[in-house]
């Protein structure tokens, strides 16, 4: 049936405008980004990469940008190591009880970023601990570890137990099955966890606001200082470069695992 | 190897990631909760409710309550009617641009909310992109309104709206819509009998994560909205950062925390009902 | 072309006018590749027809260009002689049970049935009504009110098949229905199915890649392969007279002699290397090219000393199955498969031994060179 289905024009109508609604705001601050003017104006008379390098000459941006990797390479060790191990240990057990633990280990998701934030926030003061880092640390650890784990246990799952009974079969004990067969098939999982508390913590913006310090201060922190004030070329070039660093992580996230496999459960 | 031998033994694993929780979770939660149960008094503090009704007694937070109820519900509404196409989209479609489409949905989620908030700050500040498009007649305030707010989160969190449909889309059967037409229902009685109650699941997560995440908003409604259209957030940094009130503060967190589950209950009972009316109808 | 499979062209033109259900020349295709040449096929008022084929054969494919869900690109399709090529399937009111039911979940067993006369705007108590008598012809009359993963399978199965009833559907179609079900109640479904039918009397096409189920139920049978109607007749014809070595390879087992026919004096024997057979067969083609003989196993008989032809082996492996005994026999002309009931009459031993034999009339010939089957 080769007739134009109004529906299905419709349809495609549909998903171009929803596409360009999605990616209006990012395309927007590409362009904006390389003006070549003192001031924001759509779209720039010229071009340049004259903000960029402005951008990249900013002290705070500096700071911030490698205060932000400390702390997601932190996060992510940290969440990491707790989250795998509570996964192997969780996504083994027949116990209802230990099963149960995942719901639990997962409550930090169902409070929201900014009652965590202002929860951390006192109880660092009433310890007088420095909220950032340590703060903001514990913060990022909270609402990531639940993804290494949810992530980690799904390839657990996958991966089924049999490979893991043959190996007990031939005499391996618990620990030597773990290392050499059931850790290696569940890398990728393992890995795509990884990645994505990194990313987490290096975008998470309300816990990083509310936790920051002078001096110690996460990009999307600083951002958000700077944007406070309205609009600013500068502000506009460092989030070009977020966009583009978030661009380069995806990318490298997709030819790893395929972005669309990792979030939304496509082949 | 002894099954139970290596359960017990591996249970403990879980161990440090429980033990993060518990701590770094209820105890933090503890002391809020003390810090707005207490005022300043000499020599330390003493117990009272004080920081509750001053607020609850206050138009002025009832207004920052209502308001960022409002907000919420519009940007959820907005992010399901707009949402449920989109999954429509993704159901049916067949052709290589579904793979593209599902890319366009999901990849701003790799980018963090402060750029993806700044980008319609610029496309909304007075000298930005949206105004520099259209004619001077057509231009209209939109910079620090309810209205920029509302598209701002409903642009963030939409994401999350079309994968929870889509995860529920994903579990209807093709063949059941093939049944309905070849019964006879037309494409409108297929989609209210069939597609609707069918994905009414992910209607219902979609809009618990849509409407909790704009209520507890932060960074979203205070760049987009300025000091003129205070929410919760707002309120909730203002006394906890700038006047590092922590009593206040405290209670109005706790605060923000009762009403997103109050929310989110009301939520939950509305879509049991339909279910039930759905379920009991004969 | 076909001695045995001959038409008159005359019965062909009057079987077309009576054909209600008519497909010409169809043509169904997937980006580049064709699940459908150039398909006819035509099927007459109230008749139960079978579309018999391996999967990827184009069978379902054929089944989705008639309800009208799987688009064409060429061809047409006339329902009691309306084209209904481009309808849509909602006008087209053909009744279809899918492979999975298709059950509508959130639906009890009785709004299912309901559903396509709610959408008729029927009135509420012509509804019930009509929905009882659909239950009580399946007989689920007191499961009306499940749903359907409070039922069974089988029930689940019934429920499909009164909700496509109905509509009184002009047509029925059913994707391979029985595959679901464990083989007690896949033959228990096959006797409800034929019964339901004949209740009803309405046209059916049923879809299945069993044979056993094809032949049980269709009163004629279509075989396809590869998007193309490889023969059509009743199941008897297709066993015994299979026009293809698709269509002998895929129905039943069969073993094959390649050869040719020559003449012993003036009695025609069919010739494989130094042996020669008499066979009683149609030959397929004149001028005497190559010829497969196809001979079933049942068709074989071993140490029967009385039968025409002959031929010496050795038994290399014995198969029970419950009422028969498969008898494999290595021979100078390859390895024959003879079957025999299990009658408690003794069994050679595998080394045995023996002779195989079959009567002249036995054994079907097939044009040209086959590969022998594994």
């Amino acid at each position: 049936m080769n007739i134009i289905d109004p529906w299905s024009m419709a349809r495609r109508a549909f998903a171009v405008l929803f596409a360009s609604f999605m990616l209006a705001p990012l395309l927007v601050i590409l362009i904006m980004s390389f003006t070549n003017e003192g001031y924001n104006r759509f779209p720039p008379p010229s071009y340049g990469i004259r903000w960029y390098i402005a951008a990249f000459e900013t002290p705070a941006f500096q700071q911030g940008f490698l205060f932000s990797l400390k702390v997601a390479v932190i996060t992510c060790a940290i969440s990491g190591l707790i989250g795998i191990s509570a996964a192997i240990g969780i996504g083994r057990s027949e116990s209802r009880w230990v099963r149960s633990m995942a719901t639990y280990v997962s409550l930090p998701l169902t409070v929201p970023n900014i009652i965590i934030a202002i929860m951390l926030l006192q109880t660092f003061s009433r310890l007088s601990i420095a909220s950032s880092p340590y703060g903001l640390i514990t913060g990022h650890v909270l609402v990531t570890t639940p993804y290494v784990l949810r992530m980690t246990m799904t390839s657990l799952e996958t991966l089924g137990r049999q490979t893991e009974l043959a190996s007990y079969s031939l005499g391996a004990s618990w620990f030597y099955t773990l290392r050499r067969v059931v850790l290696p098939q569940i890398a990728p999982g393992m890995v795509g966890g990884l990645l994505f508390a990194f990313l987490l913590s290096f975008d998470e913006v309300t816990i990083s606001i509310f936790l920051s310090l002078p001096g110690a201060t996460t990009l999307p922190s600083e951002i958000f200082g700077y944007a406070s004030q309205g609009d600013d070329p500068l502000v506009t070039a460092i989030s070009g470069f977020m966009i583009l660093f978030a661009a380069l992580f995806v990318l490298v996230v997709e030819k790893l695992f395929g972005v669309l496999r990792l979030i939304a459960n496509e082949k | 190897m002894n099954n139970v031998v290596r359960n017990n033994s591996a249970g403990f694993l879980a161990l440090p990631a429980i033990l993060v929780v518990t701590i770094f979770l209820f105890i933090p939660f503890a002391v809020i909760f003390q810090n707005s149960m207490t005022i300043p008094s000499e020599g330390g503090f003493a117990w009272s409710v004080k920081n509750y009704t001053t607020i609850l007694g206050d138009s002025f937070y009832w207004e920052i309550i209502i308001r960022t109820l409002r907000i919420s519900l519009i940007t959820t509404a907005a992010a399901l009617l707009l949402g449920y196409p989109a999954a429509m989209y993704l159901y049916f479609s067949k052709s290589r641009w579904r793979r593209v489409f599902l890319f366009v949905v999901v990849s701003p989620l790799f980018i963090s909310v402060i750029v993806r908030t700044y980008g319609w700050l610029i496309i909304f500040a007075p000298s930005g992109a949206l105004n520099a498009m259209l004619p001077e007649a057509l231009q209209f305030p939109i910079y620090k309104t309810e209205t920029a707010i509302v598209i701002g989160l409903m642009h963030i969190y939409i994401p999350f709206m079309v994968l929870a449909l889509n995860a529920s889309m994903a579990k209807i059967d093709g063949r059941f819509l093939s049944a309905a037409y070849s019964l006879g229902a037309s494409r409108v009685m297929a989609f209210r009998d069939i597609m609707l109650p069918l994905s009414r699941p992910g209607i219902l997560s979609g809009t618990i994560v849509v409407f909790s995440v704009s209520m507890t908003a932060f960074s979203t409604p205070v760049l987009l909205g300025g000091s003129s259209n205070k929410t919760m957030a707002y309120i909730i940094y203002q006394k906890n950062i700038l006047l590092a009130n922590d009593h206040e503060g405290g209670a109005l967190a706790i605060i923000l925390l009762l009403l997103a589950m109050v929310s989110l209950t009301v939520f939950n009972t509305i879509g049991d009902a339909a279910a039930r009316r759905r379920g009991g109808a004969r | 072309m076909n001695a045995t499979n001959a038409t008159n062209p005359r019965d062909r033109k009057s079987e077309e006018q009576d054909a209600f259900l008519a497909i010409d020349g169809l043509q169904v295709k997937y980006g580049q590749t064709i699940a459908l040449h150039d398909f006819d096929l035509h099927i007459k008022t109230g008749e139960f027809f079978c579309l018999l084929g391996p999967s990827g054969c184009g069978k379902s494919t054929l089944l989705g260009a008639i309800a009208g869900f799987i688009p064409t690109s060429k061809g047409r399709i006339h329902l009691d002689r309306t084209d209904i090529t481009r309808l849509s399937q909602q006008q087209r009111e053909i009744g279809i049970v899918f492979q999975s039911y298709a059950l509508f979940p959130h639906m009890t067993a009785a709004e299912n049935i309901a559903y396509g006369l709610k959408v008729r705007q029927m009135a509420t108590s012509a509804i019930d009504a009509r929905v009882s008598e659909l239950l009580a012809l399946v007989k689920l009359h007191d499961k009306g009110g499940r749903l359907p993963r409070q039922l069974s399978g089988g029930e689940q199965q019934r429920v499909a098949i009164a909700r496509a009833l109905a509509i009184s559907p002009r047509l029925m179609l059913l994707d391979e229905p029985l595959s679901n079900l464990d083989a007690r109640l896949r033959d228990e479904m096959r006797v409800e199915l034929k019964r339901i039918q004949s209740a009803t009397g309405v046209t059916t096409v049923f879809v299945t890649h069993d044979q056993e189920e094809a032949f049980g139920l269709g009163d004629r049978v279509a075989v396809l392969n590869h998007g193309r109607l490889e023969q059509l007749g009743t199941p008897e014809e297709i066993y015994r007279q299979p026009r293809t070595d698709f269509v002998a390879g895929f129905i039943g087992r069969a073993n094959r002699l390649q050869g040719a026919m020559e003449l012993a004096g003036d009695v025609p024997v069919f010739r494989t290397g130094n042996q020669t057979f008499v066979i009683k067969a149609a030959v397929p083609q004149q001028g005497g090219g190559p010829l497969t003989l196809l001979l079933r196993p049942e068709e074989l008989t071993i140490g029967d000393s009385a039968k025409v032809n002959r031929l010496c082996g050795r038994v290399i492996d014995i198969l029970y199955s419950g009422q028969t005994i498969s008898v494999r026999v290595a021979t100078d002309c390859g390895e024959f498969e003879a079957l025999r009931m299990s009658d408690g009459q003794s069994v050679p031993a595998v080394g045995d031994e023996i002779e195989i034999g079959w009567d002249a009339d036995a054994g079907h010939l097939l044009p040209g060179v086959t590969e022998r089957a594994p």
